[in-house]
């Protein structure tokens, strides 16, 4: 739950300040620090910053009535801007998760010296 | 393998793999936007999804001297007051660049040619074929030219500071879409850029001709046909400055004894009755690539009503020039006070000034003066290295002159541009054609490549007081020529205002091959001599790009002038005006009454007197006999009669010219008219295809059984209305239809004054009427904001289909703060 707490709140604050990729800063540190199974390790962190880029992509989806979405749908001849939602969820999420396994792995390399 | 090393590749992997996606999604691939950065809802196009409206603030503005207010009203129309034309040029870039910042770079870009710097190789071929045009060294010409005024010059570099402020505030995730559509930031601002977007309206506007095609129709027909067929005024024209307005003198004007004094002894040879280019064949156009050729466009309107014709007895003026429409939109509205000046109109994104408005004691507008200025000579070169061309009985040096384009990716590629006293030679041989009108080894001659300083006279014209200071305000504007309507609260006015070579009749209008200085161009008509009328007895002027003057006027303007259709019509709306409003002026601009059709429909309908006809073919007929004329978007009748009309001008030209549109140009519109009234058995409307001898009524009966076949097959079995044949959009500048209106349905057509015509019409309603304080209404197809991301991107297009005018908030004083304000951005100065 932590894992999934950082993840969010790191992903969210830093986004606003940082390159698109900063998730993957994110899940770096997180797998760098806690030594967790593969699959919790990048589940909590994936979503924790699939939340963070899915919630304020919602948000602009919402407070923009759908206008710029539906534009941008239409443009990758996509149904809705909701599906836009969708792929901003997932690229968050998945930059996290290659981030955390990445992480994960040099820890595993620095412990095994 | 021991378990350390097993540890380091996996993680070895895994960074690479991290390194690897982070690298693919931050790229272009091809023309998506680079994934991670356009998804990013941190940087990405989620941030340019609009989601509060912007409120009143204080910025402090690097580059400002004094402070300066911009009142936003419910429209986002910013109206700027400053104490000082620094800052109310400096705000006016801010505001512009606030909101239309992508639509100035890419402009400016294709003004200059680099456009594929950003945009990548496949638009070499256009930045080629602008910077061998010369674009871009005669903006860098034009530029010192307007440097060497002060007020232009004060104007350029405000203008650029303000613009750069607004850039030095934006983030990568505050950019406009479309560079994070295109994946490149943008760069600073800088006067030339402004320049870039002037010779952009000058191509747009000056470079139109059709030479080459009328020289391959000269050359296939010969002389006879094409002085019957390509007459140089066309039938039917009914000038806008006929002789007996246009002897009206000028008041300001006492340094030449009126237009009526000019005689053709006492100017250069210029004057013949016979048409020049149909005396001269011209050289061979054979081999040039096909390009579609110059179709008549829809033109624009204006007029000026003098008060005795309006219900206030004040002047009314109204202009509607009709572009091809784009989103963001062609104009940006803004009102601008600083110093002596408080004016109100549309700018142009990225240039400096007002280009149609008014102030307090005048107004304008303008419609494109359509003269030839424009023309192409085919040069015979010494050898193949191209070092030297024949002129005068000598061998002259080619300049040869190195340009470096830098393309997206690295890629350079170094041209070598060709040039002449005449100007410059676009297409080298053996080369692929970059323009359907300049054939390889031709030059070009064209008055946007002399320096000028046209943004001189926008400036000029917002503290115009009187028809004086506008006739002195507009004097530096030499291309593209425009017909100014003028107004002030007593008086109207027109001229025709431009710099136009001193040619022979007809010389120029198709490719010249006479390699001697009497094709030069070394003298221009003097200022004072260009038409123009004020307070003509009748009590208006108007203008629809028809000629200019008629046949007693000694100088050749050109004839590339559109067919008197709406010319007509806004003449005979014009004859009708008494007790004029802005609300009557306003409704002159939504004209739907087709005088092609009043003029070509009874012609028609002639033919089909007691001959059998199909039971649709009758019913079309029923209701042609019936209808008024206007085109309403959702009649049959507009549409039966456009199909009708169409596929007879078809049928008469088709087998002649074996259908090629490509290479030729086909007689006008109203020569065809002309000729079905005049000569209906002539030979020109026998099928040379076909056995039988057929007369004009014959294909006038075959043109019905295929228009309402046409018609009937587009309306599922009923007749189809208007809006199916002839749907209206406005497009985005990059054609990405999901940022463009999509398919809207609209009255009107091209022949119209309410000219729509696909994504081509009416670009900026205005009509003004100038009592004690200005009374103004106006509207264009678009919105504020250059945003599709905001509501104010598309939101006068409703308004602008269905012909509602918006009220122009004009503000006399700085300290009112009316209810229809909705915000006030302050910009801090640093003195």
């Amino acid at each position: 739950m932590i894992l999934f707490l950082l993840a969010f709140i790191a992903s969210l604050l830093g986004g606003f300040a940082s390159p698109w990729w900063w998730p993957a800063i994110v899940g770096l540190a997180l797998g760098l620090w806690k030594p967790e199974p593969r699959s919790v390790l990048f589940s909590a962190t994936s979503c924790g910053a699939a939340l963070a880029w899915g919630g304020v992509a919602a948000f602009y989806q919402i407070g923009n009535h759908g206008l710029l979405g539906g534009r941008i749908a239409e443009l990758f001849s996509l149904p809705s801007g909701w599906w836009l939602v969708l792929i901003s969820t997932a690229l968050g999420g998945v930059t996290a998760g290659i981030g955390a396994e990445a992480g994960r792995y040099l820890r595993l390399a620095y412990n095994a010296k | 393998m021991t378990q350390p090393v097993r540890m380091a590749i996996g993680a070895a992997w895994r960074l690479a793999l991290l390194w690897l996606w982070i690298g693919l999604l931050g790229h272009k691939l091809g023309p998506v936007p680079p994934p991670g950065k356009f998804f990013s809802p941190f940087q990405g196009f989620w941030r340019n999804a609009e989601i509060r409206s912007p409120k009143g603030h204080d910025v402090s503005a690097s580059g400002l001297l004094n402070s300066v207010s911009l009142k936003y009203d419910h429209r986002g129309v910013p109206h700027v007051f400053s104490d000082d034309l620094q800052g109310m040029f400096f705000a006016q870039g801010y505001a512009t660049a606030r909101d239309r910042l992508w639509q100035m770079d890419i402009q400016s870009r294709a003004g200059l040619g680099r456009l594929s710097e950003v945009m990548g190789s496949d638009l070499l071929r256009f930045d080629l074929s602008r910077r061998r045009l010369g674009m871009a060294s005669s903006a860098q010409a034009d530029l010192e030219e307007m440097q060497k005024d002060s007020l232009t010059n004060v104007a350029l570099m405000a203008y650029a500071a303000g613009v750069n402020a607004w850039i030095a505030t934006l983030k990568r995730a505050d950019y406009p879409l479309e560079f994070k559509l295109l994946d490149y930031a943008p760069e600073p601002w800088t006067p030339l850029k402004s320049v870039a977007l002037l010779k952009n309206l000058q191509w747009t506007l000056s470079k139109g001709t059709d030479d080459v095609a009328l020289t391959r129709t000269l050359e296939k027909f010969g002389s006879e046909f094409f002085s019957e067929l390509f007459p140089l005024r066309n039938p039917g024209a009914e000038p806008i400055l006929p002789s007996e307005i246009f002897s009206v003198r000028a008041p300001f004007d006492t340094a030449t004894s009126g237009p009526l004094s000019v005689r053709a002894d006492s100017d250069p040879p210029l004057r013949t009755t016979n048409d020049y280019s149909a005396s001269h064949p011209p050289p061979g156009a054979g081999g040039i690539s096909p390009f579609p050729p110059p179709q008549p466009g829809s033109g624009s309107d204006n007029f000026a009503i003098a008060g005795t014709r309006t219900a206030s007895g004040h002047p009314i003026l109204g202009n509607d020039p009709h572009l091809d429409l784009s989103l963001p939109s062609i104009w940006y509205e803004v009102q601008l006070q600083g110093g002596a000046i408080n004016g109100y109109g549309v700018s142009v994104p990225g240039l400096p000034g007002i280009v149609i408005g008014f102030n307090s004691h005048a107004a304008w507008g303008v419609t494109n003066g359509m003269d030839d200025v424009f023309d192409v000579y085919k040069l015979r070169f010494q050898n193949d290295s191209l070092t030297h061309y024949w002129w005068n009985g000598r061998w002259r040096e080619t300049k040869f002159v190195l340009d470096t384009i830098s393309m997206r990716g690295g890629k350079t590629v170094i041209d070598t541009q060709l040039w002449t006293h005449l100007g410059p030679v676009p297409v080298k041989s053996g080369e692929q054609s970059l323009d359907a009108n300049v054939p390889a080894l031709h030059a070009v001659q064209w008055i946007a490549l002399q320096p000028s300083n046209e943004i001189g006279a926008f400036l000029r014209m917002l503290s115009a007081k009187d028809y004086g200071d506008f006739r002195t305000a507009i004097r530096s504007l030499h291309c593209p020529s425009q017909n100014f309507v003028f107004i002030d609260s007593g008086d109207i006015a027109l001229t025709h205002q431009g710099r136009i070579p001193v040619k022979r009749f007809g010389q120029g209008r198709t490719v010249l091959r006479e390699n001697d200085s009497d094709f030069d161009w070394s003298t221009y008509i003097p200022d004072s001599l260009l038409p123009s009328a004020y307070n003509p007895a009748r009590g208006w002027l108007s203008s629809a790009n028809q000629e200019v003057t008629d046949s007693s006027y000694p100088y050749y303007l050109g004839s590339g002038f559109y067919p008197s259709e709406r010319a007509g019509r806004l003449h005979r709306l014009m004859e009708a005006t008494n007790g004029a409003d802005i609300s009557s002026a306003w409704e002159v601009m939504l004209n739907n009454q087709s005088l092609r059709a009043e003029q070509s429909l009874p012609l028609l309908l002639g033919c089909m007197d007691s001959v059998s006809m199909s039971p649709n073919a009758q019913e079309a007929v029923k209701l042609l006999r019936h209808w008024d004329g206007r085109y309403h978007a959702t009649e049959a009748e507009p549409a039966l009669f456009d199909l009708w009309w169409k596929r007879f001008y078809t049928k008469v030209w088709d087998d002649d010219f074996e259908g090629d549109t490509l290479h030729y140009a086909w007689p006008s519109h109203p020569v065809t008219r002309a000729l079905l009234a005049s000569n209906p058995n002539s030979d020109w409307f026998d099928d040379i295809r076909t056995p039988r001898r057929e007369k004009a009524c014959d294909l006038v009966r075959g043109a019905l059984e295929e228009a309402v076949q046409s018609s009937l097959q587009t309306g599922n079995g009923s007749f189809t209305a208007w809006n199916q044949v002839h749907p209206l959009s406005i497009p985005h500048l990059l054609r990405l239809a999901p940022l463009g209106t999509g398919k809207l349905s609209g009255d009107g057509c091209a022949e119209c004054l309410n000219a729509q015509r696909g994504s081509h019409g009416p670009s900026w309603r205005m009509a003004v009427e100038l009592g004690k304080t200005p009374v103004a209404s106006g509207g264009y197809p678009g919105g504020q904001s250059g945003n599709p991301g905001s509501p104010d991107y598309d939101a006068f297009v409703t308004n602008w289909l269905t012909g509602k005018p918006y009220r122009l908030l004009f503000l006399m004083r700085p300290d009112e703060q009316p209810d229809s304000i909705a915000y006030t951005l302050t910009l801090k100065g640093s003195k």
